[in-house]
């Protein structure tokens, strides 16, 4: 009777807590800095898959065969949110729905429509009390949602429509309170490829999260911009850009002055992660060359660089393993690489047998930190983060379309959450159907 | 296989930053320079051949050894092309290669073949190494690279795919078959260079399939770890140790494009007309027939011929 009565007080103390589970999987990369590590921890690596989603009654309408250059089956990543006492994932699809999708039985509880295929991972955020979700579209608009009914609180389109404009590309958003303010920070590339009032220009957004009010933009390139990421240098906000153009760019959050930019070696399509090692931060990221680089945050210095064989897309994953600041970055030569954030050294590599272009989510099984990514070889895979060595496959679905051009498209990368029923792990496989596994 | 640490590129920051992008304007100026050279060395210079192979040494330090950037040809141009109006930044870096190579072509014809195609100059160096290798009948080598080449790609194809990104290992493989039709029936080799046009047209289908064909120098030029292309890379090399380059007189597609576009050349060689065997050795790419005349198709201007022959430069 008194362990009954200890079950039940416990029960009552977990479930009123608020939040109920450990904290979400906020935007692409996890968090503001990108660092796609979450305290969550699974029993075993035996993982199993709970629920399947595929949008099915839409897909039909946009033919398998329609692919775009740079479309994307799922958008890039997922944001979560809690909802009452529901795990909510967000995720963009191709059939330019914003899906609501609960956590514990794969259903969707509703849908949001825009008018553009939506390629880039939302940023969920309860604000004041309401649960916002952002999400931008190829139809050149930011939008922001109720997470919890699904109507538009505000929308903001970035460029006008004109008949030569052609479709955005937004990067996907992150939410950082400044002060006491939340603000919405995201990139969009507009085009208008008409002869003599052409546009092309990659521009990075200031919202007042909460109203849509637009408190600066700047354009940055000419090209597109990848998602940023944003942390304190001193008392300073700094957001740090990627971008196609080979650039790095430092950006007072402020008022959206350049502070500096590091021009690498190639084109960039990696965003950056921000970590922190002996009270100094660094941002790392990867180039089509396939360096990845360490950079000093507030001097632009170049830390550490590390080729790899072939290009580097992934955004990579930071965790602190055994003491060891390591950073889990994918490449286009088939590998996951372990990088020492302290040295720039290779720690370890596992081999896929396709190349990897998307970024790893970061958990624990069992206490031990452990790698979750993709390959385009259609498995997900579970790494020791210690030693790289396999602890687990899942072999999903083949290429909904015949072929997609290298490069190109932001593939899909995995996350991972926990709702009542304890720890999970989402991933959108490119043969159109999402997959939960725990 | 974990070759991640090799690196062979001395520069690879844009020397010459366009739009502080890192699109960099040194390869164009670069290519130009060599092309100018290599007019000037025709027109002016004695000694052309030790010009010719001073012009190509630089090309292939340049171009495989120092530049970061790929040298992508025909793809790269198509995108280059389709990205007028949206990105200008990759019409610039897909393109730049295109207007001095096309504009070379219509007055010199392949003289980029001849002179500062990096593959090109390699498998002219085979040549000269390859000389105690070509004593093993060549079939039986040619087995052996083919055996070779089929293990390579079995043990590095990606597990999906296939056909997308296995291009460059596909054309590889080609040219070794057609090395055996070429060696078993060497009457073959006028027709065999025939099929250069076929694989221009595969490869311009596939681009405009919109297929991420590579090639046998792709991973060369990027420093990149591309299985398929260091396949192919690798059977180039081979092919060109039993025919003098092999590569590029049956299976280029850049070669096929400038071949197709002969018509158009302002200046050619002129041959003798006086049959002889005496020829046979002397044009790398076999574009001297018996009867002393030049195909026009496949020569790269070398002017080996000029030297050795007489033969006139109009």
């Amino acid at each position: 009777m008194a362990l009954n009565f200890g079950k039940i007080l416990f029960a009552l103390l977990f479930f009123s807590a608020s939040p109920l589970f450990a904290d979400n999987w906020e935007t692409f990369g996890k968090d503001s800095k990108h660092t796609g590590y979450i305290e969550v921890n699974f029993k075993s690596p035996e993982l199993k898959n709970i629920w399947k989603f595929t949008p099915s009654l839409h897909a039909w309408v946009y033919e398998k065969t329609s692919y775009e250059k740079g479309m994307n089956v799922w958008s890039s990543s997922y944001a979560t949110l809690d909802i009452g006492d529901k795990k909510i994932i967000y995720s963009g699809f191709y059939d330019h729905n914003l899906y609501a999708i609960d956590s514990e039985t794969g259903e969707y509880i509703w849908r949001f429509t825009t008018g553009g295929t939506l390629n880039s991972s939302p940023a969920a955020k309860e604000i004041n009390g309401t649960p916002f979700v952002f999400i931008a579209s190829s139809d050149r608009t930011v939008y922001a949602i109720d997470g919890n009914t699904g109507k538009k609180i505000w929308g903001y389109e970035t460029e006008a429509w004109d008949y030569t404009t052609s479709k955005s590309i937004p990067s996907s958003p992150i939410v950082e309170k400044i002060g006491e303010q939340y603000f919405l920070f995201i990139c969009v590339w507009n085009n208008n490829f008409a002869s003599f009032r052409n546009i092309q220009k990659g521009e990075l957004f200031s919202f007042n999260a909460l109203s849509g009010e637009l408190i600066w933009r700047k354009k940055l390139t000419s090209l597109p911009l990848n998602s940023p990421a944003i942390t304190y240098i001193g008392d300073k906000p700094v957001i740090f850009v990627t971008s196609h153009d080979g650039n790095l760019y430092s950006i007072d959050a402020r008022n959206g002055n350049i502070l500096w930019h590091f021009l690498s070696d190639s084109s960039i399509h990696s965003s950056p992660v921000i970590i922190k090692i002996n009270n100094k931060e660094y941002v790392i990221f990867g180039t089509r060359f396939g360096n990845i680089y360490a950079i000093e945050a507030e001097s632009s210095a170049i830390f550490w660089r590390i080729k790899t064989g072939h290009a580097v897309d992934s955004t990579g994953g930071f965790a602190v393993v055994e003491n060891k600041p390591l950073i889990f970055i994918g490449s286009h030569d088939r590998n996951v690489y372990a990088i020492d954030c302290s040295d720039g050294k290779r720690v370890w590599s596992f081999q896929t047998q396709n190349f990897i272009a998307t970024s790893p989510a970061l958990a624990n099984i069992a206490g031990k930190i452990v790698v979750f990514i993709n390959s385009m070889d259609d498995n997900i895979y579970c790494l020791d983060a210690s030693s790289g060595k396999e602890l687990w496959q899942y072999k999903t679905g083949k290429l909904m379309w015949k072929y997609t051009t290298r490069g190109d498209t932001p593939w899909s990368s995995p996350i991972v959450t926990e709702n009542k029923k304890g720890p999970i792990l989402i991933f959108g496989s490119y043969d159109g159907t999402m997959y939960a596994f725990n | 296989m974990n070759i991640e640490q090799l690196k062979w590129k001395m520069v690879e920051r844009p020397l010459i930053p366009i739009q502080d992008s890192w699109v960099d304007a040194t390869p164009f100026i670069a290519l130009i320079l060599l092309l100018s050279a290599s007019i000037f060395i025709i027109f002016k210079f004695r000694k052309k051949q030790s010009a010719r192979h001073i012009v190509q040494l630089s090309s292939l330090i340049l171009f495989a050894f120092t530049f970061h950037r790929c040298f992508c040809a025909i793809r790269g141009w198509f995108f280059g092309l389709s990205e007028i109006g949206r990105d200008n930044l990759s019409v610039f870096q897909n393109t730049c290669i295109f207007i001095p190579i096309i504009a070379s072509l219509f007055i010199f014809g392949r003289i980029f073949c001849g002179w500062i195609c990096p593959l090109g100059f390699v498998q002219e160096l085979l040549k000269n190494f390859g000389k105690r290798l070509r004593q093993i009948p060549k079939l039986i080598m040619l087995s052996i690279f083919l055996i070779i080449a089929i293990f390579l790609i079995y043990h590095f194809k990606p597990v999906n795919f296939f056909v997308i990104q296995n291009m460059a290992s596909m054309l590889g493989i080609c040219l070794l078959f057609i090395c055996f039709l070429s060696i078993a029936n060497p009457a073959n080799d006028l027709r065999l260079k025939k099929l250069k046009y076929f694989f221009l047209v595969i490869w311009i289908l596939s681009i405009l399939l919109g297929i991420f064909v590579t090639s046998p120098w792709c991973a060369i030029y990027g420093n990149e770890t591309d299985y398929p292309s260091l396949i192919g890379f690798i059977s180039v090399l081979l092919t060109g140790l039993i025919i003098s380059m092999a590569w590029c007189r049956y299976v280029c597609p850049l070669g096929g494009l400038f071949a197709a576009l002969a018509r158009f050349y302002k200046y050619t060689i002129k041959g003798s007309n006086i049959p002889s065997e005496e020829y046979k050795n002397t044009c790398p790419m076999g574009a001297i027939t018996k009867n002393g005349t030049v195909d026009k198709e496949n020569c790269i201007y070398c002017l080996r011929c000029t030297e050795k022959h007489g033969f006139k430069l109009r």
